[in-house]
């Protein structure tokens, strides 16, 4: 993806001065990339909202005797009976219970999706305040909040996964979202410290501070704001990587039940079947590819955007 | 230097023992083990006797506090030393973890400064879609379509197997699967960072003096480039236990994620411990070179 | 300049290391010599017999060890490190074993009656030990296992060859129980040396079996090399070797290419290779009946046996479950036909199966019209029974077909995987209403399914997962468990699940047939093939008779 040239922004200069937003949503507008992915992001959005409305058929209904028939249009039926269900044209093919697969990728469009935000804003939420105390008030605390990140962040998920699965004793998108969302948090809560720890002696803080503001007050008006960019930058690519996260779980069989629909648990259930029934494998794949890439893309454009160095 | 070095080895005892205090915790919550580790037909009495001879009869702080002793002692499973287990994979996870940044680090350098050569190029835009997918694919899907494709339809490489985990031509395909997410980080860094060093005032001092671009690149632009690049290295580390357990899955590598794994679903809480703390080990002692590195690589960072 | 050159030097010494790391495995056999190639989904747990309880140690380990006895092809007990198959004394309850002269350890040691003593008395010990309840009705076993005392009474060498061994009452299952892997006969200086050693003899196993134990790299590979002095005659392979590979796409496609001898199918595959090459597929009834526990009876405050639940109180609803299934689409379609539809609890080839005894068939309109008689017409006002399962992928499909044919009467069931550990503790702690098990057969006798599975002693942990009860029931288990009568024995067995199946506290769903595939060039291993072989690991198969004639 192209970064906007240093350049061409010191043309953004001459414009006449604009709001922060315009200004971002200016440079963000000019990454083509970008501005693709965030309509397609858009779009998935949409898929999600109206997946009842989209999908051929009810994700959990089994077409009895239509077990892994191919992709209608794909010429690959072998068997009469494969090619007579094909008629009913299922658009991706279905799985070994018969399930139209297309629809499952419909509906699997709200479990990525929810993960993907969901876990994310877990991770914000704990990352943003542990940052934010860790970086303010720096001494003690901050030793502590640190070894406690370095802890997790040097701790397999996967146990977390098996554990969390475990004590809730039955599998539930919760399980998912907390074992993305608990392991997720370090790299945010160590850049939240960092912006903090750069601002935090600005001398619009000490004068805020002079002015009688309590921490409380400093902390949420006039420090985070100044964090909130790369925030919603680091933001937006874990959610890419959350989505690829459930899809590891579903792998190792902690993934979402059955039978709601997941991309990352179809992947895994379609690994015995690449070499035969490769609808199974692809359909899936792709859709996570698209997705994720779509939020690395739209996350990339939105650092290019914010970059203060562009800005010069 | 050396008084940095000693602060940050004091700073990683305590995160070893949170390590312990966590996986303990889990451990707890997640069950007792007696019941994989007895016959499914064992009597209450035997039960009881398992749970005496692994100590788990013992109340939970004489339990937590063998562990914080750093004694690990046998694997419930196996029963052998833990040690002894959790090294054993060590040496294959470390073998795919190295390749994996050598191939990383080769390939993304190359690419990157190739890209940064000639920005806006038909090889540019190439590398960076490649890149940009490099790091949406799901790793285990991807380690099996490169054993389809390489393994099972063309036939250049051998399927992958347990017995030989040293040999280079079964490491192919782990290798490549784990260090490609790498492989695009770095590619995109060194190109961001090399285009930014060329549009300084000094470089473009230097071009109308005459000095070529490709000399510019190598001299100026790539010392620059490669602070980020030693710090995504160390960042990396931390995603690779989980990447290492698909991959390693995937293509049947006996490593450390997999035992780790297969721990877990044994109940084999010693042999769980263990594993994660030699990891953590290896990441604290990983990102204690990547800081150390980087005050010889940038002399302006220097340690307090 | 210099820093590029201290990158470059650092990558090349890092590329030095990792040359450095990779090593070349030396072989563990010569060109010349052809081991047979197992391919294992996971280490297995132990090769110690006296901790083996899954089906994976148990292929190994028979390959390594010999017991007394052992079951052949047909299921009749046939001698092993036994002269003959010893008869029942009923004056004292006992039996007396003559052992083969000359049989060697693997460590040149000849093996005598003393071996076999210190053998099961190992076994009855609990702090190593796993199946302490093979030998439980033996004289002096409980006070052993209380460790009362230091030696088993019922346990008596009468000379080097001769061993007797008297029991508390007449037990029509101890032959059968002591012919399992975890009876076999060890020396003791071998376990000794491996504790001395600080390592375990599970690490190190020495057997009298036919081949010998070489290596073992964990989740890597087991060598076996064949025991030239085996009691049964100098087997005909050179060795065995293991390979740990986890995911069956690999399994299968390292098959074809030549590098396994055997291997299992995986789903998805198994109807396209019967097709295309059905010389390469072997099949064989298993010992195994899946089925759905449903959860009977719970023990109240006061200890008493109560109904549980509402299915535990509502038999017209059990029934509905059991008539609302589709067997034949389950096994056909999802099964992909490598099972058949169970008809009774004792599965196909069991010694005691009554074909004539028949369970529930498919009949919607009869398990809708039970749902009204249960009074719940239509399902109405019945809750949704959250279903139970270990997470996997092929269990996955059969429980997605099941939900859907109960829904289609009316029942909502909730689907709820647990991986394997949660599972067993859900079931033994917290039993669900409703969950999905299977049971394999350890021993092939009617007690091991009929005895373990329904006794109201069995309840909970033990094997009695659905905590059946019944003292009807009970009073003749007593009895067929202390008769050495066959006939009279299977008949109470019958009657038995006779009363199982109208009381129907299993769905049943399906009895297995074990498909795997075999390199056409081996000979003497498909053709040995006992229903007691679940797996690709060719449990049962004497393998020093197994040949490749390549």
């Amino acid at each position: 993806m192209p970064d906007p040239a240093p350049l061409e922004a010191s043309a953004l200069a001459s414009h006449a001065p604009a709001g922060p937003w315009r200004m971002l949503w200016r440079r963000l507008a000019r990454n083509r990339a970008a501005l693709c992915a965030l309509g397609v992001i858009g779009l998935l959005a949409l898929v999600a909202l109206l997946a009842p409305v989209l999908a051929p058929y009810e994700y959990s209904y089994q077409f009895r005797g239509a077990e892994h028939v191919p992709p209608g249009w794909s010429g690959s039926c072998r068997r009469p009976e494969e090619a007579q269900a094909a008629e009913r044209s299922f658009l991706m093919g279905t799985d070994p219970n018969a399930r139209d697969t297309c629809s499952r990728i419909v509906y699997g469009t709200r479990v990525s999706l929810t993960v993907g935000v969901v876990a994310t804003f877990i991770s914000l939420l704990i990352g943003i305040a542990v940052g934010l105390f860790s970086g303010f008030y720096g001494g003690w605390i901050d030793a502590v909040f640190m070894r406690v990140t370095d802890t997790v962040f040097a701790f397999p998920s996967v146990l977390l996964a098996v554990a969390i699965t475990a004590v809730f004793d039955r599998p539930s998108l919760w399980v998912v979202f907390m074992a993305l969302g608990l392991v997720g948090w370090t790299s945010i809560a160590r850049l939240v410290r960092s912006q903090v720890l750069s601002v935090r002696t600005l001398d619009y803080i000490t004068a805020a501070r002079a002015l009688g503001g309590g921490d409380a007050r400093i902390l949420w008006r006039h420090i985070l704001p100044n964090c909130l960019g790369p925030i919603v930058v680091a933001g937006t690519l874990s959610i890419g990587g959350n989505i690829l996260g459930e899809a590891g779980l579903s792998f190792l069989g902690l993934g979402v039940q059955e039978p709601y629909p997941s991309w990352g648990g179809m992947l895994a259930n379609a690994r015995q079947h690449y070499q035969d029934y490769w609808w199974l494998g692809v359909f899936p794949g792709l859709a996570i590819v698209i997705t994720v890439l779509a939020f690395n893309l739209f996350g990339d454009g939105l650092r290019d955007a914010l970059d203060p160095r562009a800005q010069k | 230097m050396l008084t940095f070095v000693l602060r940050r080895l004091l700073q990683t005892l305590p995160v070893l023992l949170g390590i312990i205090l966590i996986c303990f915790v889990l451990l707890r919550l997640s069950g007792d083990p007696t019941n994989l580790l007895v016959s499914p037909h064992a009597s209450a009495q035997e039960r009881q006797l398992v749970r005496e001879r692994f100590g788990l009869d013992r109340p939970w702080y004489e339990q937590l506090g063998r562990y914080l002793r750093f004694d690990l002692g046998l694997s419930y499973q196996q029963q052998r030393p833990v040690a002894q287990i959790v090294m054993e994979a060590a040496v294959v996870t470390a073998r795919l973890t190295l390749g994996a940044m050598i191939v990383a680090v080769a390939l993304g350098l190359t690419a990157g400064m190739v890209s940064a050569y000639r920005p806006n190029s038909a090889f540019d835009y190439a590398a960076a879609a490649a890149a940009s997918v490099g790091v949406s694919i799901p790793a285990f899907w991807l380690a099996m379509l490169l054993i389809l494709l390489f393994s099972v339809k063309l036939g250049w490489l051998p399927l992958p197997s347990a017995s030989a985990p040293g040999e280079l031509q079964y490491l192919v395909i782990p290798v490549v699967t784990l260090g490609l997410i790498s492989t695009a980080l770095i590619a995109r860094l060194t190109r961001g960072c090399m285009l930014e060093t060329l549009t300084q005032d000094y470089v473009r001092t230097a071009q109308a003096k005459g000095i070529g671009r490709m000399k510019m690149l190598l001299g100026h632009a790539l010392p620059n480039a490669l602070v980020p690049i030693v710090t995504v290295i160390g960042t990396n580390l931390a995603g690779l236990l989980t990447g290492a357990v698909l991959t390693e899955t995937a293509t049947s590598m006996p490593g450390l994620g997999r035992v780790i794994y297969t721990a877990i679903s044994q109940r084999d809480h010693p042999v769980i411990m263990g594993g994660c703390l030699l990891f953590a080990v290896v990441f604290i002692a990983v990102n204690l070179a990547v800081d150390i590195l980087y005050g010889l690589l940038d002399p302006r960072i220097r340690h307090a | 300049m210099n820093r590029v050159i201290a990158i470059v030097v650092a990558l090349a010494v890092f590329a030095a290391i990792f040359f450095l790391m990779l090593s070349h495995e030396s072989s563990d056999f010569t060109a010349s010599e052809k081991p047979f190639r197992f391919p294992l989904t996971q280490d297995p747990p132990t090769l110690d017999p006296v901790m083996v309880t899954d089906v994976d140690s148990d292929g190994i380990v028979q390959k390594i060890f010999s017991t007394l006895v052992h079951y052949n092809k047909e299921l009749v007990l046939e001698p092993g490190l036994a002269e003959a198959v010893p008869e029942w004394t009923p004056a004292d309850n006992s039996y007396t074993f003559k052992l083969r002269k000359g049989v060697k350890f693997h460590n040149g040691r000849e093996m005598k009656a003393a071996d076999v003593k210190y053998s099961w008395e190992r076994l009855l010990s609990p702090d190593v030990s796993k199946r302490t309840e093979i030998l439980t009705e033996v004289k002096g076993a409980q006070e052993l296992l209380e460790r009362k005392t230091q030696a088993c009474e019922g346990l008596q060498v009468v000379d080097d060859y001769t061993f007797k061994v008297t029991l508390t009452g007449p037990s029509p299952t101890f032959l059968p129980k002591i012919a399992m892997c975890c009876a076999a006969v060890i020396p003791k200086e071998a376990v000794d040396q491996a504790d001395q050693s600080r390592s375990t003899f599970s690490q190190h196993p020495v057997g009298t079996g036919p081949f010998r134990f070489v290596a073992w790299q964990s989740n890597r590979k087991i060598v076996l090399r064949r025991f030239d002095d085996y009691y049964g005659g100098k087997p005909k392979l050179d060795g065995i070797l293991y390979e740990v590979v986890p995911e069956s796409q690999t399994r299968l496609d390292r098959f074809l290419k030549g590098e396994f001898e055997v291997t299992d199918i995986p789903f998805g595959q198994f109807k396209r290779i019967r097709g295309e090459k059905p010389e390469l597929v072997s099949e064989n009834p298993a010992l195994r009946t899946n089925y759905l526990g449903i959860l009977m009876n719970k023990k109240d405050e006061k200890g008493k046996i109560v109904p549980a639940g509402l299915l535990g109180s509502n038999a017209n609803l059990r029934q509905a479950l059991n008539c609302a299934i589709n067997r034949a689409y389950l096994c056909d379609a999802i099964l992909e036909g490598r099972s058949v539809p169970a008809l009774s609890i004792l599965p196909h080839g069991m010694p005691g199966h009554d074909p004539k005894l028949v369970g529930w068939s498919y009949n919607p309109e009869k398990a809708k019209a039970l749902l009204a008689e249960a009074g719940y017409p239509e399902g109405k006002g019945l809750p949704a029974f959250p279903l139970y399962y270990r997470k996997d992928n092929d269990i996955e499909k059969v429980v997605l077909a099941i939900q859907n044919d109960l829904k289609a009467v009316g029942i909502n069931v909730e689907l709820r995987s647990l991986e394997w550990g949660t599972f067993l503790k859900k079931v033994y702690n917290d039993p669900p209403e409703l969950f999905y098990m299977g049971w394999v057969a350890d021993f092939p006798d009617p007690c091991n399914f009929i005895e373990w599975l329904f006794h109201t002693n069995q309840w909970g942990e033990p094997g009695n997962e659905t905590r059946y009860s019944d003292p009807e029931v009970d009073k003749l288990l007593d009895a067929a468990k202390a008769s050495m009568d066959q006939k009279f024995r299977f008949e109470t067995y019958n009657k038995v699940e006779k009363k199982l199946l109208e009381d129907c506290n299993w769905v049943l769903l399906e009895w297995r047939v074990n498909y795997i595939l075999v390199q056409p060039y081996v000979k003497g291993a498909k053709e040995q093939l006992s229903p007691l072989d679940v797996g690709p690991l060719m449990n049962n198969v004497d393998f020093s008779k197994v040949e490749m004639t390549r």
